[in-house]
């Protein structure tokens, strides 16, 4: 077993984004003109820099725990940690220019501009705590937090589209999550009456060994709310109602941040609750197979008739995401390892494709229908490459990261004979492909488009390189991982492992 | 006897939810919203006191700076901002007051007879903490109802709080052994909430010049 740890460490991470929030707003409150896009990006990297030195000692074979033992650092939470900052300072970096040349167009006031900063910082505060808490009740909250966090960032524009965008998304998630919170009540409740000695009831990282003694009948509703608030959190069908909407009219990079961080932590808690209950129940297995499966067809089938490029990546995310519940919902090794993979996967490529929307839109003035653009390969080459790297790889082709780990979850289908569910997955996998390759055939390569509303050909060219920094990482990352996906082994054997140790397989091997 | 003062209180409760889901005129629902939360707190307090669980004194504190005193006072500034009349709900009055009879009825006894089947101790199953279990149930119940049936923003906000009122009283009812810090995150959190949602809806006022829900359809596509 692992050696646990005491350290300070993973409070910092929570701690230092919030204070940097606070401050960086109280700045903008006196008026004083400071940097922030640098000053949000230093604390950033600094973040980065100390998820990366936390999640090192968790690989060495430590568990580091902080204030007690209220907050608990495994493999998953190192994991989820080291992506959140390092997507969070990508998508700052490219926030830059973006923010600063939406400000110049007068779409938003200075001061609003520090309020997004702070939002930022708050978010990535909220999803440190998410991801570090020990505590099943303190998980709502914090997934609540970051919920709220956002929920100005949706709505930042103040348009009529962006405030119904943001009003849908608080009321659609915190609804959902209040079932998820009655759900866990439920589970806490049982948990108190049938622990055995010296078991703390909310500890997640002990509440595995209660899961076999709840009965039946209380352990099965409880599941059945959990899931739908985290699918809701999650945007899976049928609870997805806010996530086209939100991601659409967020801004651009907030589009990645949703898309690529916040849909996550559904999966995430599902993970650390539901998933513990799958080797007790099979239920629960087949519960989440139906839901992931309706979830996929009818995402990327609403993806293949959207014209709005945002909105195309936004419902192919409720497909993609369903992958990630799926592998998860199945609870064995294979199954929670590729939903795992799936994450990691999924949030590079689709902050990958946003960001490359976001320089799309930055080139041509703010248009992102498909209809209206076309041709822009010969101006913006790197964009196009980009955009075309994450188009392949969301659909699944080798050797791009994405299709190890679909092909993973597969495997993991069928291992536990769900042919059908696994012949669904198979065919959104192709439909996905063809949807993306499509759209990015006809943004970057088709004849220029002569319509109303499409952007004049001689004023585009390649973004700047601050913008293109992100995105030309990201698309190296998904080749990098595509061809040589055992350099992720460590870290996704850990997270895997921190699952299941809670219902005491930690040992079992593959 | 002990058992009658929570017993009354849940059914109190239960009437000041129908009767804020209910009435057209919003500061009078909130005015109502108020009552209930007051009584809300009373529940628990009366818990502390019977089941002498002196740590529950502190979530009733929480419950009272948050639901008696933020929760309304929010709702009161906003509400002054907006139209005082509700929109036109889905429904009519009539099939409205009706359904809602018919709900909270079904839902109080179903969960009284049933309550064995959620209830993992002997304690639930028993008066009065099985009656409460049931309000409790029943509340959730209405706070969903007003979501799914009410198209104005306020009253759509009053219903997520009803919920959650519910499931605090599933807390209390079920497990009061739960640790301070975590009660004030959720009571809190739920505050949070609230101040956003309406802050958003305040924008969708000056916006749209109206607090329907229905008027919100640029992106149904």
């Amino acid at each position: 077993m692992s050696e646990t740890v005491s350290s300070a460490l993973p409070l910092v991470l929570v701690v230092l984004p919030v204070l940097g929030a606070v401050f960086t707003a109280l700045l903008s409150l006196g008026r004083v003109r400071v940097p922030r896009h640098s000053l949000t990006l230093v604390i950033l990297v600094v973040e980065l820099a100390l998820a990366v030195r936390l999640a090192a000692t968790v690989w060495s074979g430590h568990r580091v725990v902080a204030v007690g033992e209220a907050i608990s650092v495994d493999g998953l939470s190192a994991l989820m940690s080291v992506l959140v900052a390092f997507m969070v300072t990508l998508i700052t970096i490219q926030s830059g220019r973006y923010m600063a040349k939406e400000q110049a167009k007068g779409v938003f006031s200075e001061g609003r501009l520090a309020l997004y900063y702070s939002l930022i910082l708050l978010f990535t505060g909220t999803m440190m705590w998410t991801v570090t808490t020990n505590n099943m009740l303190m998980l709502f909250v914090a997934m609540e937090g970051s919920t709220l966090a956002t929920a100005l960032l949706v709505a930042f524009y103040r348009s009529r589209a962006s405030l119904e965008a943001g009003y849908k998304y608080v009321l659609l998630v915190v609804v959902g999550m209040t079932f998820a919170l009655f759900g866990m009540v439920l589970i806490f409740a049982a948990a108190v009456q049938f622990r055995p000695e010296g078991i703390h009831a909310l500890r997640l990282t002990e509440i595995g060994m209660v899961a076999p003694r709840i009965p039946k009948n209380i352990a099965l509703l409880a599941m059945a709310f959990m899931t739908a608030g985290f699918a809701t959190k999650a945007g899976l069908v049928p609870f997805h109602a806010w996530l086209p909407d939100a991601h659409s009219e967020a801004p651009t990079p907030v589009s990645a941040l949703l898309s690529g961080l916040i849909i996550k932590l559904g999966a995430y808690a599902l993970s650390r609750t539901v998933t513990i209950f799958a080797p007790t129940y099979h239920a629960v297995i087949v519960f989440i197979a139906i839901l992931s499966s309706a979830s996929m067809l009818v995402g990327i089938f609403m993806a293949l008739v959207q014209d709005d490029l945002k909105r195309m990546l936004a419902f192919s995310s409720v497909s993609q995401i369903s992958y990630v519940f799926e592998g998860l919902g199945l609870g064995t090794y294979v199954g929670i390892y590729g939903g795992l993979f799936h994450v990691v996967n999924h949030t590079i490529v689709k902050a990958l494709l946003f960001m490359s929307v976001g320089a799309v839109m930055y080139a041509t003035g703010g248009v992102r229908r498909i209809s209206r653009l076309g041709g822009l390969a010969k101006k913006m080459p790197i964009t196009a490459f980009c955009f075309f790297v994450g188009a392949l790889s969301l659909g699944g082709l080798p050797p791009f990261n994405g299709f190890v780990s679909k092909f993973t979850i597969f495997l993991a289908i069928g291992e536990e004979r769900l042919y059908w569910a696994m012949a669904i997955s198979i065919v959104t996998g192709l439909l996905t492909l063809a949807c993306l390759v499509w759209a990015a055939y006809r943004v970057f390569w088709r004849k220029p488009q002569n319509v109303e509303g499409a952007p004049e050909q001689s004023e585009l060219r390649e973004v700047p390189f601050s913008m293109r920094f992100s995105i030309v990482v990201l698309a190296l990352l998904c080749i990098l991982i595509g061809v040589y996906p055992h350099i992720l082994h460590p870290a996704l054997d850990s997270a895997t492992r921190a699952v299941l140790a809670i219902w005491g397989r930690g040992v079992a091997t593959p | 006897m002990e058992g009658n003062i929570l017993v009354t209180l849940s059914l109190g409760i239960l009437i000041t939810s129908v009767v804020a889901v209910e009435l057209r005129n919003l500061r009078s629902t909130t005015f109502f919203y108020l009552f209930h939360s007051i009584l809300l707190f009373s529940i628990i307090t009366a818990y502390a006191y019977l089941f002498k669980n002196p740590s529950l004194y502190l979530w009733s504190a929480t419950c009272f700076l948050t639901k008696i005193i933020v929760i309304p006072t929010l709702l009161f500034q906003f509400a002054k901002r907006f139209p005082s009349k509700e929109h036109r709900p889905v429904l009519g009055h009539g099939i409205s007051v009706l359904a809602i009879g018919v709900l909270v009825v079904v839902f109080f006894r179903l969960f009284q007879s049933y309550s064995y089947l959620l209830a993992p101790n002997e304690v639930a199953r028993t008066e009065p903490v099985r009656s409460l279990l049931a309000g409790a149930f029943t509340v959730f119940g209405l706070g969903l109802w007003a979501l799914l049936t009410r198209r104005d923003v306020v009253k759509t906000v009053l219903g997520l709080a009803l919920m959650e009122n519910g499931v605090h009283l599933v807390l209390l009812a079920l497990a009061p052994q739960l640790s301070e810090t975590t009660m004030i995150g959720i009571l809190t959190n739920v505050a949070a909430a609230v101040l956003i949602l309406l802050y958003i809806s305040s924008n969708i006022y000056q916006v749209f010049g109206s607090t329907d829900s229905a008027r919100l359809s640029e992106l149904k596509r």
